[in-house]
Parts: C-alpha cells; sequence; structure tokens
C-alpha cells in the first residue's frame, strides 16, 4: 500500500511535469470516453431501459394494415372485436387523439393534444393517478358532465401544481370541464406513432354512431399481455381475429394487425440512427485508445533509461509493471473525470436534438450504472496500454542491459512495428467514420436539392380549429373574412387555407370511385388523399397547373362540385388520358359526381426522402368544410415578422380561438430532416474528433520517432546526408503508413458503409466521390501530420551521433 | 623519447621529426574557439586551439574526459562550427563553403568511426555499408562492388546480411570502420573506437586502422589506451580546451 502512494505521488508528479503528454492524453481520453458514455446511455435509454410502467414488457401496442401500410388506426368496432375475441391480451384500451382549444379567461387560448380514452385505458399501462382518481364507468354513461384527467405537464403549465385541483373547472373547445385526476410526471403517452407529442389531457371517448363504424380507422389502441404470454403469441392470435374479420366483412378483406412492443414500437424510429452513432462512438473510443497508447507507448520508451536505472538498482519488473500502472491508473482516471463532463454536455446536445422524439417521452439522464461503465473503461483503457509499454519497456530493458556494456545500436525493429500498427489503425478507423459521415453528409446535400413541389421560402403556416359544433356557413364565412384581412397585411402577398399542408405528417385519405368504370372489388378500393383547399391555394404555394384551371370563386356550395387532382393520381387511373372534365365520386363527399377540372404538380407530402408519391384528390373549400385548417402566408417579408400581425387578425375575429403550430414552411421542411439532420451534426462530430485524434496521434508517434531515431539521423548527417535526403528518409516511411492506413480505412469502410444504407439518400455506399474526398482529405492531414516531425528531423544537430554516451 | 613542448605563440613547427606522411598539409586549425552556451553557462570546450594535421599522418588525441576532444573531431568532421579561428581542409577555408555544400564534403572527405558503432539498427550490415555511396549517388553495380571490398577487408562478408544487433561488439565495429572507409575519403576520424570493445576486439580494430594508414588514410583517433597510441604517428595531448602537448614518432607497423 505504501508502494502505491509512493508510486500514485511519482506518477502525479511525472504528469504535472509534462504537461502537454499528460494533456493530450486526457483529451483523448475524455473525448472518447465521454463519447461513448453519452451514446451508450442514449442507446440504452432508447434501446434498452424499461418504459416508465409497472410491468412495460407486456404492453403492447395494436395496428391496423393494408397492403401499402404498415401501420394504420384502427376502427371503434375492429378495437372491440380485437378486445372481446382476444384471450390471450389481458386488457385493451384505444385512444383518440383530438386538438382541443383550452382558454379559460382573459388569458390566450391555448392548443392541447387530448386523448379520448375508452375504458381500461389506465389500467392497460397499470399507472395510477397522483391527484384525485381516473374516470370511473359512470363517466362513460351518455350524458354525463364532461370530466378530464391532466398530465402532470398541463397541471404544473396551466394549473400551477395546484394540489386542490380537483373538482376545479376549465374551459376545453368552448365547454366547461372539470379536473378529476391528475397523471404522473413519467407518465407520457404519444399521441401519435411516432411518439411525438405525448397528451396533455385526457377525456373518456364518447363516439358518435358513424365514428363507430367499421370503416371509420381513427382509434390507436394499446393492450397489456397476460403474463406468460409472449408477443408472438399474441401476435398469432390477433392474426386469427383479424383473418375472421376479413372473411366477414368485405371491407375488411386486405386489412390485417400489427402487434408490437410498446418499446419496440417508440425505440424502432430511433434505432438506424442510433445505431450508426454507436458504431460511430465506437470507432472513437478505438482511436482515442489508440492515440492514448502511443502516447503511453512513446513516454514508456523515452524512459528507458530510467527504468534501467531502476532495474539496476534492485527493482523487480514486476515492480515497473505496479508502477506503470499506476500511472497509466492515474491518467485514465482524469481522462474518465473529463469524459464524464464530456458526456454530460452530449447527453445534453442530443436530448435537446432529439427534444421532439426522446425527451418528452423518455427522460435522459446520465445514471450511475453507465457512469460506472464509462470509469471501467476508461481504467480499462489505462490498464491495457499501460501494460503494453510497460512490458516492452522493461523487456528491451533487460535486453539493451546484456548488450555490450550499454552500446546499442539504436532502437530495435519492435517497438517500431508496434507504433507502426498504431498509426496504420488509426488512421484507418478515422478514414471509416469520415466515411460514414461523409456519406451521409452526402445524402444530406442531396436531399437539399429535392424539390418539395412547393416554394417553402417567405411562407408562414398556423392552424386554427373553429368548434366542432359550428355551422358550415359560419365556417366558410370565418375563413374567407380571416384571408381576406391576412391579405391586407403589409406583407403578406397570397393568403391560402389547406387542411393537412405537405410535410406535416398528417393527413386524411379514404377510397373512390370513378364514373362510368366498374366498381372496385371489395378490399381492392384504392386510396387517395383528401386535401381541402381554399381558392388560391395552388398560387400561394406556387404549385403549377399543368392542365386545366385551379379553382375558381364559383365553385362554392350549391354549384358544381369540382376536384382538382394531382398528376400521380392522373397518370395511375387516367394514363394516357385527358382526366379533365372526368368525373369520380369518394366516399367522404358521398354520393355527389365530383368533375375533374385541373391537374397540379405532385407535392412531397411525408418528407423530402421519401420519394413516395401519393394519388392526391383537392377539394374546394366551400364546397367540403372543414372545421381545422392551416393557414398559409405567402410574404415579401420575413414571414417570423409577421407572427403578431396575424395573431392580433385572428384575435380580432374570435379571441377564443387558440392560434397554433405556427412556423415557416423552410423549418417544416428543414424538420422533415430533422433527425436525419441531427445525426449528421453528431456523425460529423465524430468523425471531426476522430480526425482531430488520428491526427495529433499520427503526429505524436511520429515525432516521437524522430526524437527517437535523433542518433541515426546524426549518424546519416555525419555520412553525408544531406537535408531533402533526411526529410524525404520520414516523409517515405510516413507515406508508406498513410497509404496503408488508407487501404485498410478504405476496405473496412466498403465493408462497414452497408450499415448505413438505409439512411441514405440518393447516394450509394459505396459512392467514389466520398471515399475519393475522405481519401484525399485525410492523406492531406497525416502528410502534414509526417511533414512536421521529418521537417524537423532534418534540423536535428548531426553532432548528436557523436554525443550520445 | 622526444617530447616537445609547444610554445602558443612560437609559430607552429613545420617538421616534426618522424612523422610519416607526405608533408602536404590536409587540416590547418588557427586559433580555433568553440563556446557551448547552454542556459547561463558558458563552456569553452576548446580555446585558441591550432594543429596542422599532413596528409598521411595518423594523429592520437588523449586528454581527460572533456578536455574537448570530441569537439575537436566533430569540427575537424565538418559537423559543427567554429566560435573563433579560421579551418582549412585541404587548403580551402571551412567558413567560405556554403552550409548546403558541407555534407557533400562530409561523404566524401571525411569517414567517421565512433565509439558507440552507431550503426542504423533497422538496416542491414550490407545496406549500413551502402549507406554513404548511396548518399553519394552512385549507381548500384558500384555500390555492390565498393560495398563488398570493404566488408571483405574488415572481414565480415560472411555477416552482409545480419542486422547489427545480431552481431558482437567488434564486429559492429568492424562493419562500421566499412562504412566509413567505403567512400574512400582521405581522412578518417575516429573517437574511441575501441572503448567498448574488450581488448582482442580493441587489437583487431586497431590493425584495421593501421592497415589503412598504411593505404595512405590520414587518420584522427582519441584513445585513452597507451597501447593503441603506439599505432600512431604524432600523439596530441589536450587540458581544458587546448592542445597542450604534442609527440611525433615511428609508428608501431601493421602486422
Ligand atoms: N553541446 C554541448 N553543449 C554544452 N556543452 C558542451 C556540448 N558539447 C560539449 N560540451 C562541453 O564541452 C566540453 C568538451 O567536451 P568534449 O569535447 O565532449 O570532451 P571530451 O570528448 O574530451 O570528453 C565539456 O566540458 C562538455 O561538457
Ligand atoms: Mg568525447
Amino acid at each position: 500500500m505504501e508502494n502505491f502512494f509512493q508510486d500514485l505521488r511519482f506518477g502525479a508528479r511525472l504528469l504535472c511535469k509534462r504537461p502537454g503528454f499528460t494533456a493530450s492524453a486526457v483529451l483523448a481520453l475524455a473525448l472518447g470516453i465521454g463519447g461513448t458514455t453519452a451514446i451508450v446511455t442514449l442507446a440504452s435509454a432508447v434501446l434498452l431501459r424499461p418504459l416508465p410502467y409497472p410491468d412495460s414488457e407486456r404492453l403492447i401496442a395494436i395496428w391496423e394494415t393494408l397492403p401499402e401500410m404498415r401501420q394504420g388506426s384502427v376502427s371503434d368496432a375492429n378495437f372491440r372485436d380485437f378486445r372481446d375475441q382476444s384471450t390471450r391480451v389481458e386488457s385493451m384500451a384505444a385512444v383518440y387523439a383530438r386538438d382541443l382549444s383550452l382558454g379559460y379567461g382573459d388569458e390566450d387560448p391555448e392548443r392541447v393534444v387530448g386523448g379520448d380514452v375508452s375504458r381500461d385505458f389506465f389500467r392497460v399501462f397499470a399507472v395510477e393517478p397522483t391527484v384525485g382518481r381516473t374516470f370511473s364507468d359512470d363517466a362513460y354513461a351518455p350524458g354525463r358532465g364532461r370530466v378530464a384527467v391532466l398530465s402532470h405537464e398541463l397541471w404544473r403549465r396551466r394549473f400551477g401544481r395546484d394540489p386542490q385541483v380537483y373538482g376545479k373547472t376549465f374551459v376545453l373547445n368552448g365547454q366547461l370541464h372539470r379536473v378529476v385526476g391528475v397523471m404522473p410526471a413519467d407518465y407520457r403517452v404519444a399521441a401519435d406513432a411516432r411518439q411525438q407529442a405525448p397528451f396533455d389531457l385526457f377525456r373518456p371517448l364518447h363516439l358518435s354512431a358513424e365514428e363507430r363504424g367499421r370503416g371509420n380507422h381513427m382509434l390507436q389502441v394499446y393492450g397489456r399481455l397476460r403474463p406468460g404470454v409472449s408477443v408472438e403469441q399474441a401476435r398469432a392470435e390477433m392474426d386469427t381475429i383479424a383473418a375472421r374479420l376479413a372473411q366477414q366483412y368485405p371491407s375488411q378483406a386486405e386489412r390485417g394487425v400489427r402487434v408490437r412492443t410498446l418499446k419496440e414500437q417508440f425505440a424502432a424510429p430511433l434505432r438506424p440512427a442510433l445505431l450508426v452513432l454507436l458504431g460511430a462512438v465506437g470507432l472513437v473510443l478505438l482511436i482515442a485508445c489508440a492515440n492514448v497508447g502511443g502516447l503511453l507507448l512513446a513516454r514508456g520508451a523515452s524512459r528507458q533509461g530510467e527504468f534501467a536505472i531502476r532495474l539496476a538498482l534492485g527493482a523487480g519488473r514486476r515492480r515497473i509493471v505496479r508502477q506503470l500502472l499506476t500511472e497509466s491508473l492515474l491518467l485514465s482516471l482524469l481522462g474518465g473525470g473529463c469524459g464524464v463532463l464530456v458526456a454530460l454536455w452530449l447527453i445534453d446536445l442530443v436530448t435537446l436534438g432529439l427534444a421532439e422524439q426522446l425527451s418528452r417521452v423518455i427522460p435522459v439522464e446520465i445514471d450511475l450504472g453507465i457512469l460506472g461503465f464509462s470509469l471501467a473503461v476508461s481504467v480499462l483503457t489505462g490498464l491495457v496500454f499501460g501494460i503494453l509499454p510497460a512490458l516492452s519497456a522493461s523487456r528491451s530493458e533487460v535486453l539493451l542491459g546484456l548488450k555490450d556494456g550499454g552500446a546499442r545500436a539504436t532502437v530495435g525493429p519492435g517497438q517500431g512495428r508496434l507504433r507502426r500498427g498504431l498509426i496504420v489503425g488509426e488512421l484507418a478507423l478515422a478514414v471509416t467514420l469520415s466515411i460514414g459521415a461523409g456519406l451521409m453528409a452526402h445524402s444530406f446535400v442531396k436531399l437539399q436539392g429535392v424539390d418539395p413541389g412547393f416554394d417553402e421560402h417567405n411562407l408562414l403556416t398556423f392552424r386554427v380549429a373553429l368548434p366542432e359544433d359550428a355551422e358550415d356557413r359560419e365556417v366558410v364565412a370565418f375563413y374567407s373574412r380571416l384571408i381576406d384581412r391576412l391579405k391586407a397585411l403589409p406583407g403578406a402577398q397570397e393568403v391560402a387555407a389547406i387542411n393537412h399542408p405537405p410535410l406535416i405528417r398528417q393527413n386524411m385519405n379514404g377510397g373512390f370511385s370513378i364514373e362510368g368504370r366498374p366498381p372496385w372489388g371489395p378490399g381492392q378500393e384504392p386510396l387517395t388523399e383528401y386535401q381541402v383547399v381554399t381558392r388560391d391555394y395552388f398560387r400561394a404555394m406556387k404549385i403549377p397547373v399543368v392542365r386545366g384551371r385551379s379553382f375558381s370563386e364559383h365553385d362554392r356550395n350549391g354549384t358544381t362540385g369540382v376536384v382538382v387532382i394531382n398528376e400521380t393520381m392522373a397518370n395511375l387511373y387516367w394514363p394516357g388520358e385527358d382526366p379533365i372534365g372526368k368525373r369520380m365520386r369518394t366516399g367522404w363527399t358521398g354520393d355527389e359526381w365530383k368533375q375533374i377540372v385541373g391537374v397540379v404538380a405532385d407535392t412531397t407530402r411525408f418528407s423530402l426522402d421519401n420519394t413516395r408519391r401519393a394519388a392526391e384528390t383537392y377539394f374546394p373549400f366551400e364546397q367540403a368544410q372543414l372545421r381545422a385548417m392551416a393557414v398559409m402566408v405567402r410574404t415579401s417579408v420575413e414571414p417570423r415578422s409577421l407572427v403578431e400581425a396575424v395573431r392580433g387578425q385572428v384575435r380580432g375575429l374570435d379571441a377564443t380561438l387558440p392560434m397554433y403550430a405556427t412556423q415557416t414552411m423552410e423549418q417544416v421542411v428543414a424538420d422533415s430532416l430533422g433527425d436525419r439532420s441531427f445525426s449528421l451534426l453528431l456523425l460529423c462530430l465524430f468523425a471531426l474528433t476522430a480526425l482531430v485524434l488520428a491526427g495529433t496521434g499520427i503526429y505524436g508517434l511520429l515525432a516521437y520517432q524522430v526524437s527517437q531515431r535523433s542518433r541515426e539521423v546524426g549518424i546519416r548527417m555525419a555520412l553525408g546526408a544531406r537535408v531533402g535526403d533526411v526529410r524525404r528518409l520520414f516523409v517515405v516511411e510516413g507515406a508508406k503508413l498513410i497509404v496503408a492506413g488508407l487501404l485498410v480505412g478504405l476496405g473496412t469502410s466498403v465493408v462497414l458503409a452497408r450499415f448505413l444504407e438505409s439512411l441514405l439518400y440518393g447516394v450509394s455506399a459505396q459512392d467514389g466521390l466520398t471515399f475519393g474526398i475522405v481519401a484525399v482529405l485525410l492523406s492531406v492531414i497525416a502528410l502534414v501530420a509526417v511533414y512536421v516531425p521529418a521537417r524537423r528531423a532534418s534540423q536535428i544537430d548531426p553532432m548528436v551521433a557523436l554525443r550520445s554516451e | 623519447m622526444n617530447t616537445e613542448r609547444i610554445d602558443q605563440d612560437a609559430g607552429h613547427p613545420e617538421h616534426v621529426p618522424g612523422y610519416v606522411g607526405s608533408g602536404e598539409v590536409l587540416m590547418r586549425l588557427d586559433g580555433v574557439s568553440k563556446v557551448f552556451c547552454t542556459d547561463e553557462l558558458e563552456t569553452h570546450a576548446l580555446s585558441n586551439v591550432r594543429l596542422d594535421v599532413h596528409a598521411g599522418e595518423f594523429v592520437s588525441i588523449a586528454g581527460p574526459s572533456g578536455s574537448g576532444k570530441t569537439t575537436l573531431l566533430s569540427i575537424l568532421g565538418l559537423l559543427d562550427s567554429l566560435s573563433a579561428g579560421t579551418y582549412a581542409l585541404a587548403g580551402q577555408s571551412v567558413s567560405s563553403i556554403e552550409a548546403s555544400e558541407l555534407p557533400r564534403i562530409r561523404n566524401r572527405q571525411i569517414g567517421f568511426i565512433f565509439q558507440s558503432f552507431n550503426l542504423i539498427g533497422d538496416l542491414s550490415v550490407y545496406d549500413n555499408v551502402a549507406l554513404p555511396l548511396t548518399y553519394r549517388g552512385l549507381p548500384a553495380a558500384e555500390r555492390r562492388q565498393r560495398v563488398e571490398a570493404a566488408l571483405e577487408r574488415v572481414g565480415m562478408s560472411h555477416r552482409r546480411k545480419h542486422f547489427p544487433n545480431q552481431l558482437s561488439g567488434g564486429q559492429q565495429q568492424r562493419v562500421a570502420v566499412a562504412r566509413a572507409v567505403v567512400g574512400d575519403p582521405p581522412v578518417l576520424l575516429a573517437d574511441e573506437p575501441t572503448g567498448n570493445l574488450d581488448s582482442r576486439n580493441g587489437d583487431s580494430v586497431m590493425e584495421l586502422l593501421s592497415e589503412l594508414h598504411a593505404g595512405g588514410a590520414t587518420i584522427c583517433m582519441v584513445t585513452h589506451n597507451p597501447d593503441y597510441t603506439r599505432y600512431a604517428t604524432r600523439t596530441v595531448t589536450m587540458l581544458d580546451g587546448q592542445v597542450v602537448a604534442e609527440q611525433a614518432q615511428t609508428p608501431r607497423l601493421a602486422q
């Protein structure tokens, strides 16, 4: 023990004496360990850690499927059949997400996401409210008073955590509701399949007869498996039930069912990016280890004299190894400590970036287990790279000690090989990581060039929703007045409205039939997206009208029903034909035939990297009113600068109406690449770290090599070597290592890039341009790292050859 | 014994009786000083040294440790610059030579032999010996022929593929001698060439040097060993950076 403290003290003194070495080693360790800790923490939170519900592994989500749709909402009738016929699912409940307007007193109304939940909903999750209770069976009886259970977040935000909130009333969509309970903070069931927005509050589910129909798919269904039942078993049972329904009801013919664990559902969209980041950070850790290994190796070797003396003074080899280990331990603990800081910072950054998907659903905090893991990694790194140079140092000392009274023929080849291996390895790892980042970046550049089909610049969007019970006439009048008022604002050029703008990830669709054609067979009915737009929508969005006309003021209630379709729809159903003047009928608008008056260009519906195009049908607003619409304002000025003026106009028309989802369409377009741009940012961050680490690592190893070989350089100069000869000697040796590192790295990349394929867009995993650029970039960096020490070598005083005794 | 105290001011003796040489001055140091400045310390490694080495001479340099012997050799070998004084090599003042020319002159005029052999560990015996010729830019065929000859001369041909750490100290020093003479330099500078060798190996290296001397080489050698001093035509004794004694003698010839 006394020895240990002695070693510790000596080690600490040594670290202080060589601040350059200490700083670079600690930095490399901190970056490697911090990065790993952060990403492992996130990955385990997302992929491994159970959701915060009792026996959460038994929770499942149930979706309906169609051949072209992997996951869709469930109709109430189907939900009841699923629930009543299943024996393997203990409890099953449904939720219907609604946008609601919460307002009281003089405050601005606020848009909230309400979940209308069926009986048993909270029992499925097995979560009790922290205040009050959930819904009694009474609450589901028709005509009962309106009640609500608040989310913790809403309770905090609008009720100031009032513990006496039970029984208090508030206004929701113009109706008085009474609070009966508050859910705990970590109860964050999300309102959509992408798990983006958690529910703000819950109400008992009341559906109209029409909404209960088998064809009305609007529910999210959750279930809890019976103990001992596997997901596979539940899946098999649900498949059987779905098959039975498909036989029983023609409308269900093509429908299937999809059962996923809640965990899987949450983690799936994040998994590819997280796994890639995990791989990337693993590479960074390896580079950092190689870097520190090189540093320790160099230092261990440059201390051979010290070890020789210690050996001569009777220190055992084991004693020397132990001393080196203590020093390495000290170093890695320092690095690990700084690594924790790096990790905390990175986790902050990542949760901020993934806030939409992560933090609001699962809180991520660095936990003690991961902290332990990070320290273990750092200590292990220290041990491994402490032992390597320690072994080689103590071995070489013994050999040198035997050789001709201390004379030496410069350094032997053994250590040189290890060093060269480290250089090649570091470079190869950096190449691999940079190619990964490069491929992602190239995809991103490609995506920036994708035309969304409309002009997203200078375009402001926001939503308003009139109450469900508003009259059609009122609705039309409201929106036309709103649009007129907004158009009159200075800076506004065009104003229009649509139910679901492109790239918002919300849609409304249904079947249709074409006049004069035989009806589609049951279940074969194709879908078209239902888009309700005001007159100037295409002009405001700058969507070109390809054929026919756009809507006019004559397309109103009472005139001929008309629609405009998009090119995909025209090509799919009227190939080689002119659809103008043809008539179609949709499930939504009932029996009336609608005449096609125009064809417009396609827009990107889902996200820029989703090239799928949907058949779309546009209805004129005055012939197909909806209560909730997105208003689009084309501006001649910076769109954000109009927000307050717009809000004033909305309030002027109806002070109780919340204006929500206010954003620029540029932002919407960028957000549709949100996860992608964020993982790209992280990957680039890691690649940059790798470049810095590899660059300094290679430089350090070569600079060390030069100092080790200064005597050799002196000899060569005494024999007549010129400055250029010496420089060339080191540059050529370095260049060989660079070529080897590049080749290994490029080869590894070819193999590993395949794992990136699902994240790439418009770029092959073997993209020559990316490979080329990375190869050139890294060659340049590596050559600089080689040239600087080589230059220094050529400035060595040849006298060292004579004066090395 | 014929000892002569050299008076610094008395001019250089043009003829020291008994030396073997052609008589023409190959290296002439005049008033040479060398001062090393480290931090606050100034070390006068050489002070006002005057020394002529004639072609064909075998000069043995002795003196206590720190007296400036190595510094003297390094200046003779163009590895270091002077603080004061002049040095003329083959009649040409060294200070007038471009720095970029120095490597070429070192390569052609001077062969070095070090106490610690200073072979390059990563290169084979053959490649070590070939190094000066490589720097001279000789074609491969001529290089091979000359390297073989040099190795033959020191009796190391059979080890040409070995690496330095596979050889004994004596063998390493013979290779170092081969490397020093492979380019046929007129001058050989040897700093304690036998310092790390046992007496048997030391003897054989001295025999080699003596042979080279007999073959016409001019040699300056630092040694402490009185036995080996006898191979020289002249002994120079240094103390505190100054030449304090010179003595010409009849060398013991190589057997
Ligand atoms: N590079 C140097 N920097 C400072 N002092 C030096 C340097 N080289 C030699 N010296 C000093 O010059 C003096 C002569 O050294 P040296 O020529 O090596 O002596 P010798 O070879 O006779 O033992 C010594 O005092 C030594 O410490
Ligand atoms: Mg010396």
